[in-house]
């Protein structure tokens, strides 16, 4: 038996066996919606706001929302960055849920990733985009280096913010091409930008923030409708573009932009929870692909950077060949 | 079907390939279950140790204050 990067799986179970478990796996699987919605409603739960907006969400969810319950983790990493202080705390919440999960906060307790499923739903014509294929880390890294100290000589030598904002398109540009824009986001936006202009670059343009806190807060206070300028038009066509995307493309945001789930992603390979493929039994029928929310082939690499950990594609499979595992035992 | 000649790979899968040997290794290593089994331990055992520390730090006073006043 074969498997291919994920822990090896034990012996296939009687069809009889698998079938019953199938259906208790099934009916958790089947709650995801609702796990989502339990999470929806309780990072914006208002009334528990003094003592959870401590914690960071896990998940994308603007603290700036009026109902907002929870803290922004991308939010307060960049405060942490622009204050220049290690973000022990932020890191510690979430690294242990990239350690125990993966990327499983993705798709089951992120607001934002919930908003994009459900505007998928919407009937119109799908645009089925893969990503390209990602630059080895090592290019990465010489990459990152070298953008870093662009970001940090061009803020010494006090260029104009035009030529920076060319250079971040350019950086964003090159990190695109290298298949690794998310790397980008969380790199350019919410760390080095903020960390040397002590302003959250990422928040200033992130999609989730104009949407629930931008509009909610234009809306319920009269005296910010003054302060509308051009950024507030600009952040509404991001939002606008990213709203258009995400209904003819599965999670284009998590996808290719999110920062939270480029810190997530790397930790699908080493956690605890583990996506196992039997490969003798898989029949490459591609219907893990067809309900996957972020369009991979689980098969080619269960423990794939992107994969959310919905388990859809483990209820899906008409063999039984993809279970739930983990590095601890199979 | 047969990769395509490498004079017809992008540039960027070109670089991406010097050391194939180094990743290949890597990547063999990484791939050994009681390596992962280590790695996922050692990680929930430092990111524990940082969440008591910033605890302990008051980092999440930061967190909150940033919060309520944005």
């Amino acid at each position: 038996m074969i498997v291919v990067h994920g822990p090896r799986v034990g012996p296939l179970e009687s069809d009889a066996n698998v079938t019953e478990k199938r259906g208790l796996w099934s009916r958790l699987w089947a709650s995801r919606p609702w796990v989502q919605l339990g999470f929806l409603v309780l990072t914006n739960s208002w009334f528990t706001r003094n003592t959870t907006l401590a914690i960071p969400c896990p998940g994308l969810n603007c603290y700036a929302c009026p109902l907002a319950s929870m803290a922004c983790p991308i939010g307060s990493l960049q405060h942490f960055a622009g204050i220049r202080q290690m973000p022990t705390y932020l890191l510690g919440v979430l690294g242990l849920i990239g350690a125990l999960g993966g990327r499983v906060a993705c798709g089951w307790s992120c607001p934002f990733g919930w908003l994009q499923e459900q505007l998928f739903k919407l009937p119109v014509r799908k645009w089925m985009a893969r990503p390209r294929q990602r630059a080895a880390w090592w290019v990465l890294l010489l990459v990152s280096l070298a953008f870093g100290a662009g970001v940090w000589g061009m803020v010494a030598a006090s260029l104009p913010g035009v030529v920076l904002a060319l250079y971040l398109v350019a950086g964003f540009g090159l990190y695109a091409w290298l298949g690794a824009s998310r790397v980008f986001a969380l790199l350019g936006l919410a760390l080095l930008m903020p960390f040397f202009t002590q302003e959250p670059w990422f928040s200033k343009l992130c999609p989730a923030g104009m949407l629930e806190g931008g509009i909610p807060q234009v809306l319920l206070d009269v005296d910010l409708r003054a302060l509308i300028g051009p950024f507030f038009w600009l952040k509404l066509a991001i939002l606008v573009v990213f709203a258009a995307w995400m209904a003819v493309t599965r999670r284009p945001f998590c996808r290719w932009v999110c920062p939270l789930g480029a810190i997530w992603s790397p930790f699908n390979r080493y956690s605890t929870l583990q996506l196992c493929v039997d490969q003798d039994a898989c029949i490459r029928c591609n219907r893990c692909q067809k309900v996957c929310p972020v369009d991979i082939r689980i098969y080619e690499d269960p423990s794939d950077p992107a994969c959310v950990r919905c388990m859809q594609c483990v209820d899906e499979c008409p063999v039984s060949c993809i279970r739930v595992g983990g590095v601890w035992g199979g | 079907m047969p990769d395509a000649p490498r004079s017809h790979r992008p540039l960027w899968q070109r670089i991406n390939q010097i050391p194939a040997s180094l990743q290949t290794r890597v990547e063999g290593v990484l791939g050994n279950r009681r390596v992962l089994r280590q790695i996922n331990q050692a990680l929930i055992l430092v990111l524990v140790a940082a969440l008591l520390w910033g605890v302990l730090r008051s980092e999440w006073r930061t967190v909150l204050i940033h919060a309520r006043y944005l």
